[in-house]
């Protein structure tokens, strides 16, 4: 086995600008380190295979079909921070059911299309959402649930706390509040579909 | 041939990451096992440190109950009321009746309400997909709603204010809150059917994460954590506050300090909770007023300093405000029960098994932006 | 507007400040720059003393017998200032010590028979500008249930405070904490690492007075995704 080592001059640079760095030298300061860890996450839609394949007249429907699809099953990612989460988890429970969306709570970020973040997203926090991002295969959307998620909320004026998500990753749907309704949620999600529907073809 | 001296056996470090699938919040631990023993738990915390402290320094007193709130979200009338008496006290103002009668209501169908998100919560940790949780959530619904008929919001709700309440309640108030107390007993009923007797429930909680009464009070452990180490303590009837002299209840207390007692503490507390909100309706005067009458436009306290403690469905909920003066606090300091009771998570789940961990995390019933503030 | 009732107090408040502003480090001491609506001075009541000096609550010593007379006892030759501070319902004792006998004390506390102080509640840290850093501690004894608050003091040149940790348990995250937040160093505390605040975060201690509150950015439109936001619903 030994002879398989690779040493690193050999690996092939496949991180992407903006990706966290995992072992910070010592001789940054804080602040360097700082912004290091907030740079944000491009959006990066790639490229669906179907679309390579299909001639350009079945790509229409095809876009229609699966924009349909996806949209009917959204399957978020429960990323319950803080106090948002409790409106979160009662959505997803039995009096605003989500179920009937289609809408199931899965916790691995492998699988699931949407992440909602909800809850202040703190600077030591910031590093794992954009890893926990770039897990989720694509295609993948964000809602940034709560005041706190939108713009930082309440604790904006702390200096350890990110101004809202969307400075280290793309977000979709913000919905506001402090928490929002479960009604308010469930009005992001449908938000949420529209726009898949509304994007189709891109 | 491999050859046992080229082998080497070390104990794996397990990282329970910020994200994880059981709610308790952010919050990461790293596991060293030995096969299935634990032998060392380092937690990290902090990935929910929103600077409460320094936030409210620059509120004045009626701002800072909504941060408040916001610091516990589970029992936020637990943490109103804690700071609402630290600020009545350095003020010396006398809460009326009525206001605190309807207070104490509230303050208790609040310690129901975040204790039937423990047993929904503590059903996902010992391997009930989601029914217990579901169950849970809909006695919390109840409960919601009459919250949001009286404060406006179904979970932050910043009804109490420096000097009783922030307006009066509505007029079926007596009558929802006992058509709300039928639907909680028949809700713990549910809970206590499905999870108390429930062959697989016990064998995961009992003998697990015994912790012993000397050992809690070293670590500082208030709470229901520690009445199941066995230390008869409850603050509402060893340091009372409020009106609580006022009513007869019982606090159970557990002989074993394990993670079943821990669970049959909060089971009876709930019901003793009905029992006191019983006997506030009684005693609740049909009329009065809420906030006393020479109450001050603009709250200014004078220089000093309180300590301040409720006993939240967590543990001593403790505020410690240092005033120089003026509308402001110059330190607010919230002793949180999560925080304490999460150190002595280590010596809790060293010796036990991987998968008694998560109980016994489960069963500490942490918050996390308690622990963090 | 009639002044408020009951609270004559002189005190500078933030009479005109919004909140929105940072906690500057005024000092309180200058004359209060507004007076309430003028009333002739001869138709207040007579003001208690305390009002001469409204930066400090005034310290009542406390009852003879008291839990600090039980402290000096287990603890000799530690000078100690005493003084009684509210609690919610009744008051409680609070004593200031020098930060070289806090070790002392803390020992003579636990281990004494006639204290029994064995829980600590609470350890904050308070930063009072000019006159350096206070390390409060709050005990409880559950055998004789009686309370204490032990303060002391130490400089910005010097935040050092001897670790109860080995005495208290509990003490082990609060200082840990208060490190974070003031960078009062605990000497002899096992495992001082940042707790609350990213390890590689920890050049200022966010809440000193003199660490400011962040602004708000006004304009979030850079981080919107291409054309959200140009429409107006």
């Amino acid at each position: 086995m030994k002879d398989a080592v690779t040493t690193p001059a050999q690996v092939p640079e496949k991180t992407v600008e903006g990706a966290p760095v995992v072992a910070p030298q010592r001789e940054q300061t804080g602040v360097e380190r700082e912004a290091e860890r907030l740079t944000p996450v491009p959006f990066e839609p790639g490229t669906a295979l179907y679309r390579q394949i299909l001639p350009g007249i079945l790509q229409v429907p095809a876009d229609a079909v699966l924009a349909a699809s996806r949209k009917s099953s959204l399957w978020p990612m429960t990323f319950g921070l803080a106090c948002c989460a409790i409106e979160m988890i009662a959505t997803f429970m039995s009096h605003h059911d989500l179920d009937r969306f289609g809408i199931v709570p899965w916790p691995s970020p492998r699988q699931s299309d949407v992440m909602i973040v909800s809850g202040t997203v703190t600077k030591k926090m910031a590093p794992a959402v954009k890893l926990l991002y770039q897990q989720m295969p694509n295609p993948k959307w964000v809602i940034a649930m709560g005041a706190c998620a939108t713009n930082g909320g309440p604790y904006t004026r702390y200096d350890r706390v990110l101004q809202g998500v969307d400075k280290i990753i793309p977000v979709d749907v913000y919905v506001p509040g402090c928490p929002p309704r479960p009604e308010a949620l469930m009005d992001g999600m449908l938000a949420l579909q529209h726009k898949i529907m509304e994007e189709r073809s891109k | 041939m491999v050859l046992d001296s080229s082998l080497e056996v070390i104990d794996m470090p397990i990282n329970m990451g910020p994200q994880h699938p059981s709610t308790h919040g952010v919050f990461r631990m790293v596991l060293v096992v030995d096969g299935e023993k634990v032998v060392d738990v380092t937690p990290h915390i902090g990935y929910m440190h929103r600077g409460g402290e320094k936030l409210m320094e620059a509120m004045d007193f009626r701002q800072g109950i909504g941060y408040a709130d916001r610091t516990e979200y589970l029992a936020q009338f637990s943490a109103e009321l804690g700071y609402c008496l630290a600020v009545e006290r350095l003020m010396e103002i006398e809460v009326p009746d009525r206001a605190e009668y309807i207070r104490v209501i509230l303050t208790e169908m609040n310690r129901l309400s975040s204790h039937f998100m423990f047993m929904g919560a503590f059903g996902i940790d010992s391997g009930i997909f989601a029914t217990s949780f579901v169950y849970a959530f809909r006695e919390r619904e109840y409960l919601q709603d009459i919250f949001e008929e009286v404060s406006g919001d179904r979970l932050m709700y910043a009804y109490f204010r420096v000097g009783g309440l922030a307006w009066e309640v509505p007029d079926n108030f007596v009558s929802r809150v006992q058509e709300v107390l039928v639907k909680s007993q028949q809700g713990i009923r549910d809970l206590d059917d499905l999870l108390t007797k429930n062959e697989i429930f016990m064998a995961r909680c009992q003998n697990v994460g015994n912790f012993s009464a000397e050992r809690a009070i070293a670590y500082g452990v208030s709470g229901p954590i520690l009445r199941a180490s066995g230390v008869n303590w409850d603050l509402r009837r060893d340091e009372p506050y409020s009106i609580y002299p006022r009513f007869k209840f019982q606090i159970p207390v557990g002989n074993y300090g394990d993670v079943y007692d821990r669970y049959l503490v909060r089971l009876e507390e709930m019901r003793q909770s009905i029992s006191i909100i019983e006997q506030a309706l009684q005693q609740l005067p049909p009329e009065g007023p809420i906030v006393p009458e020479k109450m001050p436009r603009r709250l200014r306290t004078p220089p000093g300093e309180v300590y301040a403690k409720v006993e939240s469905p967590r543990g001593e909920w403790g505020v410690y405000l240092v005033s120089k003066g003026g509308d402001k606090p110059y330190r607010m300091k919230m002793r949180s029960p999560s925080f304490c009771n999460l150190s002595a998570l280590r010596e809790m789940t060293i010796g036990q098994y991987l998968a008694d961990a998560v109980m016994i995390l489960g069963s500490l019933d942490i918050v996390l932006c308690d622990v963090d503030r | 507007m009639t002044p408020p009732d009951g609270q004559d107090q002189e005190t500078t408040g933030a009479a005109g400040e919004t909140p929105v502003t940072p906690p500057s480090p005024a000092p309180e001491g200058a004359a209060p720059a507004e007076q309430p609506a003028a009333k002739p001075a001869a138709e207040r009541p007579a003001r208690p003393v305390k009002e001469a000096e409204p930066k400090e609550a005034p310290r009542v010593a406390p009852q003879p017998g008291s839990i600090s007379e039980l402290l000096a006892k287990a603890a000799p030759g530690v000078e100690m200032k005493a003084y009684m501070v509210p609690s919610v319902v009744g008051e409680s004792v609070a004593v200031e010590v020098g930060r070289d006998d806090l070790r002392a004390v803390m020992t003579a506390v636990h281990d004494d028979a006639s204290l029994d102080l064995k829980y600590l509640r609470c350890l904050s840290g308070i930063d009072w500008q000019e006159e350096g850093l206070e390390v409060v501690y709050h005990l409880w004894s559950f055998s004789k249930r009686h309370a204490l608050t032990v303060k002391t003091r130490v400089t910005y040149a010097d935040p050092t405070v001897p670790s109860i940790s080995a005495i208290y348990p509990s003490a082990d995250w609060h200082e840990r904490e208060t490190r974070d937040m003031f960078g009062i160093n605990f000497d002899g505390h096992p495992n001082l690492v940042p707790l609350l605040l990213p390890d590689d975060m920890t050049d200022h201690f966010p809440l000193r007075k003199d660490n400011p509150l962040q602004e708000i950015e006004e304009w979030q439109g850079d981080n919107l995704r291409d054309g959200a936001g140009e429409g107006e619903e």
